[in-house]
């Protein structure tokens, strides 16, 4: 039951403070929106929170984290890599955001930050076009449903977004990995440039091994500062050298003045007029006064991530949307996906014994897709054993010899001293596969469950197929095979069998599409039952394609912003 | 209960709270921008806490002399050479934090007995002195030989196990070796002295000569 009605309407209610959440308030504000922005998390005080700069002697496990807290409060967070000693405090608590596992699915791995900033605060940065090889992957192989949408579309809104961003990386001319507008490249390693020369010259320049596109500043860029090469961007960045939501686009935002972010803001579900057939406003639970609050907006942008935005759908259940909100195709909650990864395989390099590196670069290096490809190189690059296709993140480094230093019997002034100096160069190929769009793949809402504020938690049910596993034996033959045309010694393949959720590159939950039987959201990312309401998200996707999402995520947002405010402004919304 | 209309509205706190969130970011530009020419700088004048480091914590778990021992023990696994060794990583304190709120119990009492238990052999075998501390380098790595070959012939050709669910059934050697090589390298005087770190490099250049790095 609602207990306080907030008699302001706002022009825009964005949910969420995330990567879309905080480009949805950037562009709202500045096309004359008031607008509000709800985070269900705390705020994150740049020069209170972030910690890039505390080096491991002054934490209070040196690195090796709060065991027994995470354990006992994250033991699915704690699972991701980045949810070490530093950042843990930016990932929820499992025990006040619960979730399950429905039947026949595997363990789903549901990663997740909520404070003022989302995961901007945590991704990784690596930032791709996508192109019309994914736009139009559905309808060329009949999985899923068609983008209504292609490369030409979204082309300009890349550039849009790039352009405030700050992008590094350089020009390829690969037509499956469109360029940018990029500031200049983090420089390749020399190790890094042999290996490009030897994959160019073995494999016809079909294997283009380029320095990885990161929303990274490489220099000045909009009054943020070029990067100091600290090398761990999760911490936090006091510069702002690095793109998050708090870095850089609710500080453009809150310029306008006519930004209120509203943090402790768990969205329990949205509130739906019958008599307009539009979205009234958000109910919204307090997280610290437990309050029962009803926020009144004239239009919606749902941005609160792939799951936790299905989640709030069919919570909001309504006499006409008994299944839930903007859900008469059914969709809302299915084809969920992610991206296979934790697969590839590695060797050492001889030579540039005597070479090395400085500074902590914020990226490696990016090999494009290079199997069944589209147009004239298609026959060339078909597989047999699976559809669509993988990148690989890589890089050629040297490790330091102390980590290895319990394995080597001895101790004294000898032994400290042979572990002095570098291992030698070592190339690595981690896969990022694409994951087929499947309606079993799906978020649902758990029966009994509740999270912390008495909102049903949702109950995820997916499991990798087929396709997936055969990718993944391909990932690992054609990077062995690349290693092996490099002359490189001590091969290992590895493959983990990531969990769906881990690479924390979920998306699908209420697919944009030409058809609204069987499709949430049309081409504008609008919801084809309620039309003031904009899904921005990664929810948004209709396929996964295999390149990083969340830079296609803000040119979708920001291109929904722009239709939504010319909608508003023609009085159509 | 529905508040109504005319009550102080929840937006105000919004707004406010607006402000906490973006506060940070919005005041950056009015910052000195020669303090961003160099980001550690900029960093420590946010954080001032980082630089003081403050007073040394008493031992929690450790006595005094567990935790000499224990240093004793890390300055002759990583000695002073050209560098500073484990003994000026300050071994104890990070240890008496693991036993105090990080190693399971089971491994927290195998520690503390075996630590007993090899500075006990100190005292049996050179009764003149309270303990291994006292001894003088060689006889002290003659005990840590020792203890090395024990560890040697309990693991039987098996790699020391890192799962914390296992460390206590790792030989002392091995578990006392660990610590010290994961404490020192990163320590201050391991990390800065040993490694050549700066915690804020400042630039990337992605091929230097080893000696220059």
């Amino acid at each position: 039951m609602v207990q306080i009605i907030e008699r302001k309407t706002w022009d825009a209610i964005v949910i969420g403070s995330g990567i879309t959440g905080g480009w949805a308030a950037k562009e709202l504000t500045e096309k004359g929106l008031e607008t509000l922005v709800l985070e269900a998390g705390p705020p994150v005080i740049p020069e209170r929170d972030y910690n890039e700069h505390t080096p491991p002697w002054q934490m209070p496990y040196r690195g090796l984290r709060d065991r027994k807290h995470q354990a006992e409060r994250q033991p699915v967070q704690s699972r991701a890599g980045a949810c070490d000693e530093w950042s843990g405090k930016f990932f929820v608590d499992d025990i006040d955001n619960p979730y399950s596992i429905g039947d026949g699915g595997q363990e789903f791995l549901w990663i997740r930050a909520r404070i003022v900033g989302g995961r901007s605060l945590l991704w990784g940065r690596q930032s791709y076009r996508w192109s019309d090889l994914d736009f139009e992957a559905n309808t060329r192989d009949g999985y899923g449903t068609d983008w209504p949408i292609r490369y030409r579309d979204l082309a300009p809104w890349y550039d849009h977004v790039e352009s405030f961003v700050g992008i590094a990386g350089q020009p390829e001319n690969m037509p499956q990995l469109p360029d940018g507008k990029f500031l200049p490249p983090i420089a390749q390693t020399c190790m890094e440039e042999r290996v490009r020369e030897g994959l160019d010259r073995a494999f016809g320049g079909t294997r283009r091994f380029t320095p990885a596109r990161v929303a990274v500043l490489t220099k000045h860029h909009l009054g943020r500062r070029a990067c100091h090469y600290c090398g761990i961007c999760r911490r936090g960045c006091i510069s702002r050298s690095y793109f998050s939501s708090l870095n850089a686009t609710l500080p453009a935002a809150e310029a306008t003045g006519r930004l209120t972010v509203r943090p402790n803001s768990v969205v329990r579900n949205l509130v739906y007029d019958e008599q307009t057939d539009r979205v009234s406003g958000v109910h919204l639970i307090d997280a610290e006064s437990m309050e029962s609050i009803e926020v009144r907006g004239r239009i919606v942008f749902l941005c609160a991530s792939t799951i936790e935005s299905a989640r709030i759908l069919l919570n909001s259940k309504t006499p006409r949307f008994s299944e839930g909100l903007a859900n008469s195709s059914g969709q809302v909650g299915r084809n969920l996906m992610d991206h296979i990864f934790q697969v590839g395989a590695n060797g050492n390099l001889d030579g540039l014994e005597d070479k090395t590196t400085f500074g902590r670069r914020p990226n490696s290096c990016y090999l494009p897709r290079f199997v069944n490809l589209d147009g004239d190189r298609a026959e060339a690059t078909r597989e047999k054993d699976f559809l669509r296709g993988f990148g690989y993140q890589c890089g050629a480094r040297r490790g330091t010899l102390w980590q290895g230093g319990i394995g080597q019997p001895g101790f004294g002034a000898d032994y400290k001293a042979s572990l002095r100096g570098l291992a030698p160069w070592r190339l690595n190929f981690s896969g990022f596969g694409e994951n087929l769009p499947n309606p079993d793949n799906r978020v649902t809402i758990d029966p009994e469950l509740e999270d912390r504020w008495g909102i049903p938690a949702a109950r995820i049910t997916m499991s990798y197929g087929e396709n997936e596993e055969a990718m993944r034996e391909s990932i690992q033959t054609r990077a062995a095979e690349m290693l092996e045309a490099l002359g490189a010694r001590n091969i290992r393949t590895f493959n983990r069998n990531s969990l769906p959720g881990f690479a924390i590159h979920e998306m699908g939950t209420a697919r944009m599409g030409r058809d609204p039987a069987t499709s949430v959201l049309n081409g504008w990312c609008q919801s084809w039952d309620v039309p003031n309401l904009f899904i921005t998200d990664g929810a948004a996707m209709a396929s996964s394609a295999c390149q990083n999402p969340s830079l296609t995520y803000m040119a979708l947002t920001a291109r929904a912003c722009d239709y939504a405010v010319r909608r508003m402004r023609r009085l159509e919304l | 209960m529905t508040r109504s209309p005319g009550q102080e509205p929840a937006e105000t706190l919004g707004r406010r709270r607006a402000l906490q969130v973006i506060g940070g970011a919005a005041a950056l530009p009015f910052l000195p921008a020669e303090l961003f020419a160099n980001p550690h700088i900029a960093h420590l004048h946010l954080h001032p806490q980082q630089e003081t480091g403050g007073e040394p914590q008493p031992l929690a778990v450790l006595t005094e002399h567990q935790g000499a021992t224990l240093n004793a023990i890390a300055e002759r696994i990583l000695p002073t050479t050209d560098t500073p060794g484990a003994g000026d990583a300050g071994i104890p304190a990070f240890v008496d934090r693991l036993l105090e709120g990080w190693l399971p119990d089971a491994a927290r009492d195998h520690l503390l007995a075996e630590l007993d238990r090899f500075d006990a052999r100190a005292r049996e075998s050179h009764p003149e002195v309270g303990g291994f501390v006292d001894l003088e380098d060689q006889a002290q790595d003659e005990l840590l030989t020792e203890a090395q070959d024990e560890a040697l012939a309990r693991r039987d050709g098996r790699a020391f196990s890192r799962n914390v669910n296992r460390l206590h059934e790792q030989p002392f050697f091995d578990l006392v070796k660990w610590l010290t090589l994961f404490g020192y390298y990163t320590s201050e005087a391991g990390m800065k002295s040993e490694l050549g770190y700066r915690i804020v490099p400042g630039r990337w250049d992605p091929c230097v000569d080893i000696e220059d790095a």
